[in-house]
């Protein structure tokens, strides 16, 4: 049996009468970008906030690194490796880009609070940082506040904040909306560059040039069903993904 | 000119006092996003504590300062788990303050309960007066003005320098997203609470001595709420501005009539907030895109 990264097993969740995930399996190996698509209110969300625990299962288990972590707090996952970004950035948006990408970072060196107190920081993470900053090509005043960066900006660099922190995993949640063409390609360049480096990533995303391109194997969630998986151009030509997802006339 | 002088530091003083309150309610509401309506019960939960301290258990005044800090800290945190923790799940966020205003009675009947109903008499930190030309001031009012300017600077620095402080901010901002990156938001606001009481619970031990220890200590809240509003709901500096504001009205007008002088706290925080409906440091709310 192959080691997962990640693995999704059986989970079931609902919201009321609404079934967002029925029994869904998934997998992430290490230097794999997993794609996850499908239709709006297909579940892709829901999965990510079930695996990163924002919330519980109904039923199924989630593990990583063979640890199941289904029944862990949202902070402990985080702090074991599963690194996390959003639709839309969140920063804490009245601190400055240094606070920003240094939170959270300190705590997954293992600092106490105690430490942290006295301002002790972590190990020098400029050389990652650099060698991230170059990918998504500007630069930035460590002071200026978070919300002075324009929006695309803002999405890179959340996903350069989750990279710094050393994750095994990322889910990355669309990371090319808003964005323009090369801001797209230097997300995707980000992405590549975590896989690179040993990482997993679990990418939701609506730019089918971007899924097409960067995944190495993609789930197709419809209605909360696993509907499909394999790779990109399995995907491409499946009809049943063409039917509910790719020539729909939701072309989200 | 020697009164103004003296009704000004009482009137500091006093809006020192109700900074103080007013801070520990504004970081808990940006902790959880809940105003919690029994802080004037936890500043009269203060003053009786450090009665207690002093009085039932003859700790010397070092003594109350360090346990009191301990003290204070473990009753904000329990706080935190009664009152709001089991309570945070709910999708109606006014279920919470409905739970802080019963804790507000429930806090008042327990203080009754163990120490009865008769106001209590507390000495200040130093007995004796300062005079200053023709006028005289209690040392208790400077103790205040040290005290809470102190203790300002420390949660300035605690929030704005120190990395504990920026966890607490991260999760006061966005406690969802601060859990994904690894923050133990649990601990975060179990902190903000601590320190909320301390804040709250020395204000009470600083005015017992020009108050009496009674129930209607708790009646300061009001002034804090006011001074919050006042000064713009939401922000610290607001706050703290605010309070001395309203502390200073409220010594200044005494000039006018000592009687009505709560009449026109208000009359005057109607009509600034009439000129001004944000308060002075108010910021437009705007939903981002």
């Amino acid at each position: 049996m192959a080691e997962y990264l990640l693995e999704v097993r059986n989970v079931n969740k609902s919201f009321g009468g609404v079934v967002t995930a029925e029994n869904v399996n998934m997998t992430v190996e290490a230097g794999q970008i997993r794609g996850l698509i499908g239709p709006n209110g297909a579940g892709k969300t829901t999965l990510l906030n079930l695996i990163s625990g924002i919330y519980d299962v109904d039923s199924g288990n989630i593990f990583f690194k063979g640890q199941d972590i289904t029944n862990l707090p949202s902070h402990q996952r985080a702090r074991m490796g599963i690194g996390r970004t959003f639709q839309s950035p969140r920063f804490m948006n009245r601190a400055s880009i240094e606070d920003n990408l240094k939170v959270g970072i300190d705590l997954l060196n293992k600092h106490s609070f105690i430490q942290s107190f006295f301002g002790k920081k972590g190990h020098d993470f400029l050389a990652d940082l650099n060698e991230l900053m170059e990918i998504v090509g500007f630069t930035f005043d460590w002071d200026d506040q978070i919300t002075a960066l324009p929006y695309g900006q803002q999405k890179l660099l959340e996903i350069v904040r989750a990279m710094l922190a050393g994750p095994s995993v990322i889910l990355v949640d669309e990371p090319a909306a808003g964005l323009n063409k090369q801001e797209q390609e230097r997300a995707s360049a980000l992405l590549r560059k975590a896989v690179d480096s040993g990482m997993g990533v679990v990418l939701i995303e609506h730019s089918m040039d971007m899924v097409m391109s960067v995944c190495d194997r993609i789930t197709v969630l419809s209605f909360g069903r696993v509907i499909a998986e394999g790779l990109p151009y399995e995907i491409a030509n499946n009809k049943q993904v063409i039917e509910a997802y790719l020539g729909g006339d939701d072309d989200a | 000119m020697y009164l103004y002088i003296q009704l000004a530091l009482t009137g500091i003083s006093m809006g020192m006092l109700y900074a103080l309150m007013a801070m520990g309610l504004i970081l808990i509401v940006k902790a959880v996003g809940v105003l919690n309506f029994a802080h004037g019960q936890l500043f009269m939960l203060g003053s009786y504590l450090t009665w207690m301290l002093t009085y039932q258990l003859n700790l010397p005044l070092w003594g109350v300062v360090l346990c009191g800090i301990v003290v204070f800290a473990i009753c904000g945190a329990a706080y935190m788990f009664c009152v709001y923790w089991p309570l945070r799940a709910s999708s109606w966020k006014v279920t919470v303050v409905i739970s802080t205003l019963g804790a507000s009675i429930a806090l008042e009947e327990l203080v009754r309960v163990i120490w009865g109903s008769n106001p209590l008499t507390m000495k200040p930190i130093l007995e004796g007066t300062i005079r200053i030309g023709t006028a005289y001031l209690s040392y208790q009012y400077l103790f205040i003005f040290l005290i809470g300017g102190g203790l300002m600077a420390f949660v300035y620095i605690l929030f704005e320098k120190t990395f504990i402080g920026k966890i607490m901010q991260a999760t006061a901002q966005d406690r969802y997203a601060a859990d994904l990156i690894g923050i133990p938001t649990i601990v975060a606001v179990v902190c903000t609470y601590a320190i909320s009481m301390c804040l709250s619970g020395t204000g009470g031990w600083l005015a017992a001595p020009l108050f009496l220890v009674s129930q209607s200590l708790s009646s300061f809240a009001q002034k804090a709420f006011a001074g919050i509003v006042l000064g713009g709901f939401g922000s610290v500096k607001g706050a703290i501005v605010g309070c001395i504001l309203i502390g200073l009205i409220e010594s200044f007008s005494v000039l006018v009539t000592d009687r009505y002088k709560d009449a026109i706290v208000f009359a005057v925080l109607i009509i600034v907030l009439v000129v001004r409906p944000t308060g002075i440091f108010g910021e437009k709310i705007a939903e981002k895109a």
